[in-house]
């Protein structure tokens, strides 16, 4: 996996921010990452709590969680399993982009984008993108912007596997400029 | 005086391209823009790859190939089909 998880445990460094929040009665205390943004491709199971945790903060109203799933059916085929091509270093740098242009339309967001790499069984979570802002609009538009530039933009490619055994590459978005256009799935 | 030689490059393929192997070697000419090496590459793939081909970018180190970039030196290029993550 690249890049840092946001569940392990964080050494509070001094100076270093500390969130306080009521829990059940109880105070939480939490390091709050410096860099309001984590992206990572991940060959282990995705974790839509982790990116819960990474975007909730007490200085936010708003949080926005997708996460896309694999299908266990399209086109009328029975779907076995998906299988993700992944070139970590350049999806890395596009997920960043469209994080920093995100942040750039709605300051103050913090972001969270990982994507799945390797094979993925019907059911699993392939992708998450969770958002946080102070208020649900920007929450709402920041993870829509998200989420729709990924699918057009990250150098992320899935081959399907039917029940047969047949397995197909999926068609896509071009990332040649002159035919990009928005994917409204 | 530039050097006339003919450069070696290799190509990584990604997605759908992957059915043709991960990787290409080629020769070509010194100065050849991305239709060039497009074009090297159609003759080293069969026909009915051209499409996908068409379709695909390339790209040097991490940056997307434009119609500015010429060759200039032995390198790696990777090709990238059309993209659907998620």
């Amino acid at each position: 996996m690249l890049g840092h998880h946001p569940t392990m445990a964080i050494a509070l460094a001094p100076g270093q921010p500390v969130e306080r929040r009521m829990i059940n009665g109880n105070v939480e205390e939490n390091a709050v990452t410096a860099d309001p943004i984590y992206t990572a491709i991940q060959s282990d199971p995705l974790d839509p709590a982790a990116a819960f945790a990474f975007v909730h903060t007490p200085h936010h109203g708003a949080v926005n969680l997708f996460t896309g799933t694999v299908r266990d059916h399209h086109a009328g085929e029975s779907v076995s399993a998906l299988h993700y091509d992944v070139h970590l270093l350049l999806a890395e740098q596009t997920f960043r982009s469209i994080a920093a242009e995100a942040v750039e339309q709605w300051p103050g967001l913090r972001i969270y984008i990982v994507h799945a790499s390797g094979e993925r069984l019907p059911g699993e979570i392939s992708v998450i993108v969770a958002v946080s802002a102070a208020h649900r609009q920007e929450s709402f538009a920041g993870c829509r912007y998200l989420i729709d530039q990924l699918k057009q933009r990250a150098p992320i490619w899935k081959e399907e596997r039917y029940s047969d055994g047949r397995r197909e590459w999926l068609p896509g978005h071009s990332l040649l400029a002159a035919e990009r256009q928005v994917d409204p799935e | 005086m530039q050097s006339t030689d003919p450069i070696q490059i290799e190509v990584e393929f990604f997605g759908a391209l992957r059915e043709y192997g991960d990787r290409i070697a080629l020769t070509v000419a010194p100065r050849a823009d991305v239709r060039q090496v497009k074009r090297a590459l159609a003759e080293a793939l069969p026909p009915h790859a051209h499409p996908l081909l068409e379709r695909s970018a390339l790209a040097e180190e991490e940056t997307i190939l434009t119609s500015e970039w010429v060759l200039s030196r032995p390198t790696r290029l990777l090709a990238l089909p059309p993209v659907n993550g998620g």
